[in-house]
């Protein structure tokens, strides 16, 4: 029988609401498993084990007396430690923030807790979400960089920590790390889920995502969170439809494959690969479809980090201005970049990343998913850097939403993934067709720790 | 009918008497040529009269409505447009020496409308340089307002008011990137609206700014205005930003009725000591009036609206910087010296602070369209000044001036760009000393209807529209 720690969030919530599942239990296990590896692997940077362990309790008591708050009750779920948290410090890894500790919930903090889950405990992010690498273990392999930003929830995710955790994304920072550990990682459409009290990186970039295991999981965290929040300007004001009914028994999708651009950047090994599972799902059943890419992608990756480095040097400018020696090289070059940028560059890059954006909505069109590997390769043994985002920053920049599902293991013992991709707002057709990849290509992974 | 009335019927008016075959497209051609040679010395509201090409395509539009063609509401009229829209073999100055000898070999795609409809292009409209409300000198002549040639028309689509007002067209088109269709709308008495960003196409336009520019009629009444933006709206696909939104037959809804559409007044632009007396009183007897017909009036707030030229300031600059970055460093001598400020001063700006005003934009806009969740439309006044005299001289008077500009018309008019929201102006009556007073409606995007009927109902309601300038 399943331990408790391996149990998806889906069958963890079904199973304390049914009283099969102590939510004590769950946690109980949950902390032996990160008693056991967290010395290795290094995902967490504040976790209190009396506190959660007394939340699992109240969980519990809640049950045994019929209450049930919703759909995650007595789920622990991880948060990368750049969502506010009262009373807990949330200090993005770096120095700067080292002894911050916010007086409220994020949005979405606040809507996990409401859904009934525990936060279990911040993540190890790298600096404020940026590119200098975290002390953070790829479970497969520890000469193997875990990817970043979001490497602690990957990595805690993959190596059955938790069945959730919280990350965010302003270029490659979910779908990259989540692919690197051979997990599911979500990050829906720009303003669908609240960024209110998450630390930024990038205002027009930023966009929360998930870790999880299941892409039942990934849609049953959305259902949660999705939603308009009038503190978050950005938020988008649709209503929230149902993520959850069309992952019951979903039909084969009409699929896009990109080759131009991702095929151009990917190893031998990744392509052959992508081929492999391309067949895979065409043989069971999916129509697919080549498209090209336009013209615009030439420029959205360098127009990206020259917004990034903008948007990202407005935010820490205060604090760099006081202590620029507390900042990782990488993140110091960032900041100093968007600092001596002038308006002109960011008006061009805008103004074509505004073509950029028509342009992939148009193309995402043409097909329930577009599909891409995941990453250009698997994770590489370096550590000297969190791997090559550019696979997920288009897909950033423009604003869709965007999954990555494991699709195998390469030569070196590394997890594969591919990476679906809807139109703005689509979730719903993304995780039926990304719910129909998983059930057609049935790859389990689990990492040798 | 006596050919020289011809000019001073509604582009409607004229349209019934065309298709009855009482006036031919070539008398309404001549009839406008003609007051424009007797009138124009006065305004230098044209740069270009196309007499001999009009005169053609009049006779071409008469041709075909005598075999039975007629196509719609503007075949044979005679329209003028801004000088920023390319027209295949007619020049092309963008209010510039720069461009003085640029003869486009291909129509913008409103002009390209136009010419489907069966319009008839008189001449190319007087502007401000690079379509910059600030530009100072007017290499093709200083076009005055109708209603008083001491005063500015307002800017940029100045001609497209002038030539408009004084019955020189029957009906123009205009470019609005912070108030350019709305201001000389405004200050001569007129309709002018700038539709949402992505409803009319940009190609073939000479952009000042990318993120704000919208193309857009200027017209004597509502019903002329929209009938015009009918015809040239639309999805482009040679134009990225437009969108594949249906154009609604926006004349079909224009009946007069309100009774129920909720009308919501800016308390920061109404309320305020910005607005002159006399231009706050027309606009609150104007939503008086609203309330009349029926509309349900209330306050609502937009309190970061009266930051928006100062936020503005900082996006456009640096876009028209962007967008003209080679004339910047080759012929900067030849622009006006207001615009080679602005531009020097959009191209040196850090990007910090422009994406700081579209940070600020940003919030803004979620402002209006929280605003526009309770309310059909919003009501303001287009200006808190009327046509102000032309200036004497380039360059700043005082730094007083500068944070007048800021404070008053163009914080007025440029709440819609940042927001990209339709918005129109409409006349409301006249200051003491006769000059044109607007009142502003504006609406969600996509719903330029809203406030075409909210302009039209007033207007049927008043006769500010009836009044003639002076010339």
């Amino acid at each position: 029988m399943a331990q408790p720690y391996e149990l998806s969030v889906a069958e963890s919530a079904r199973q304390i609401a049914q009283g099969a599942l102590s939510p004590v239990d769950l946690m109980e296990s949950l902390l032996e498993r990160i008693n056991r590896l967290e010395p290795q692997l290094n995902a967490w940077v504040y976790l209190d084990r009396e506190a959660v362990l007394s939340e699992a309790r109240s969980r519990e008591a809640e049950i045994d007396a019929g209450t049930n708050l919703g759909p995650l009750h007595g789920v622990p779920v991880g948060l990368k430690d750049i969502y506010y948290t009262a009373g807990i410090p949330t200090t993005a890894c770096s120095k700067v923030y080292a002894d911050f500790v916010p007086d409220y919930d994020a949005t979405t903090t606040v809507l996990l807790k409401q859904a009934g889950a525990i936060i279990l405990g911040k993540a190890v992010t790298t600096e404020f979400a940026c590119m200098d690498p975290s002390p953070t273990v790829n479970p497969w392999n520890p000469a193997h960089t875990p990817g970043g930003s979001s490497s602690g929830s990957a990595v805690a995710v993959a190596s059955r920590m938790c069945a959730a955790a919280l990350g965010s994304q302003t270029v490659g920072s979910v779908l990259r790390p989540a692919s690197y550990n051979g997990v599911v990682g979500l990050k829906p459409t720009f303003g669908r889920v609240s960024r209110y009290g998450v630390i930024p990186v990038s205002w027009t970039l930023d966009t929360v995502g998930w870790m999880t295991r299941t892409v039942r999981d990934a849609a049953l965290l959305l259902q949660v969170m999705a939603g308009p929040d009038p503190s978050d300007p950005v938020s988008r004001r649709e209503p929230v439809p149902d993520y959850l009914s069309g992952l019951e028994n979903p039909r084969p999708p009409r699929i896009g494959v990109l080759r131009r651009f991702f095929y151009e950047h990917s190893d031998a090994e990744t392509r052959e690969h992508t081929d492999a599972v391309v067949h895979r799902l065409a043989e069971a059943g999916a129509e697919v479809v080549e498209i090209d890419m336009p013209d615009s992608i030439d420029t959205a990756v360098p127009d990206q980090q020259l917004i990034m480095a903008v948007e990202g040097a407005n935010f820490h400018q205060p604090m760099y201005e006081r202590q620029a020696q507390d900042y990782q090289p990488n993140l110091r070059a960032m900041i100093q970049r968007g600092l001596d940028a002038d308006a002109v560059s960011y008006s061009r890059a805008m103004e074509r990343r505004r073509t950029f954006v028509t342009d992939m909505e148009l193309l995402s069109e043409q097909a329930d998913v577009l599909l891409t590997p995941s990453t250009p390769s698997p994770a590489l043994p370096d550590i000297t850097n969190t791997g090559n985002p550019i696979f997920q920053g288009p897909w950033t920049s423009c604003g869709l939403p965007a999954i990555t599902v494991p699709s195998g293991l390469a030569e070196s013992g590394l997890p594969l993934g591919i990476q679906l991709v809807a139109s703005p707002n689509a979730e719903t057709r993304l995780l039926a067709a990304a719910r129909w990849c998983e059930m057609t290509l049935t790859v389990d992974l689990t990492p040798p720790v | 009918m006596n050919k020289s009335e011809i000019p001073f019927l509604s582009t409607m008016q004229l349209a019934g008497l065309i298709r009855s075959r009482e006036v031919s497209p070539v008398e309404a051609a001549e009839s406008y040529l003609d007051r424009i040679e007797q009138v124009d010395d006065k305004l230098n509201s044209y740069i270009t009269v196309c007499r001999e090409e009009a005169l053609a395509e009049a006779r071409q539009a008469q041709e075909e409505i005598s075999a039975g063609g007629y196509r719609g509401p503007l075949h044979g009229v005679p329209v003028a447009v801004k000088d920023q829209f390319w027209t295949k073999g007619v020049r092309t100055t963008n209010g510039s020496t720069i461009h003085g000898d640029f003869i486009p070999d291909e129509d913008a795609t409103v002009i390209a409308n136009l010419r489907s409809a069966g319009a008839v292009l008189l001449g190319k409209l007087n502007m401000s340089e690079y379509a910059s409300g600030d530009a100072f000198r007017h290499p093709y002549g200083r076009p005055r307002n109708p209603w008083d040639l001491e005063r500015n028309p307002g800017t940029s689509s100045s001609g497209s008011g002038a030539a408009t007002a004084a019955f020189l067209c029957s009906t123009s088109l205009g470019e609005d990137t912070g108030g350019s269709i709305r201001g000389p709308a405004a200050f001569c008495g007129l309709v002018g609206i700038r539709p949402s960003w992505g409803r009319v196409s940009r190609y073939g336009v000479f952009g000042a700014s990318w993120s704000m520019d919208t193309v857009g009629p200027i017209s004597r009444t509502t019903m002329d205005c929209a009938v015009t933006l009918g015809a040239i709206a639309g999805y482009d696909p040679k134009d990225p930003y437009t969108w594949d939104v249906p154009v609604p037959d926006y004349a079909a809804a224009l009946t007069g009725d309100i009774r129920g559409l909720r009308v919501g007044v800016i308390e920061e632009r109404v309320n305020t000591d910005v607005v002159e007396p006399e231009i706050g009183d027309a606009v609150m007897r104007a939503i008086s009036v609203l309330g009349e017909l029926g509309a349900v009036i209330q306050e609502v707030s937009v309190p970061l609206i009266e930051h928006s030229a100062v936020i503005s300031s900082a996006i456009i600059g640096s876009d028209a910087a962007s967008l003209n970055r080679r004339d910047i460093t080759e012929n900067l001598d030849q622009l006006d010296h207001n615009n080679q400020v602005r531009l020097l001063m959009g191209s040196i700006l850090p990007a910090g602070a422009y994406q700081k005003a579209t940070k600020l934009r940003h919030l803004l806009r979620q402002q209006i369209l929280d605003a526009l969740e309770q309310v059909d439309v919003l009501v303001m006044p287009t200006s808190s000044i009327p046509a102000p005299l032309i200036p004497a001289a380039a360059g700043i008077g005082s730094k007083q001036e500068v944070l007048d500009g800021y404070a008053g018309r163009r914080s007025f008019t440029a709440p819609y760009n940042l927001a990209n929201c339709p918005a129109l102006s409409i006349g409301c009556g006249f200051t003491s000393n006769t000059l044109p007073i607007g009142l502003q409606i504006a609406a969600k995007p996509f719903d330029e209807m809203a406030t075409f009927r909210v302009a039209h109902a007033y207007e049927q309601a008043t006769d500010w529209h009836t009044r003639r300038p002076p010339i």
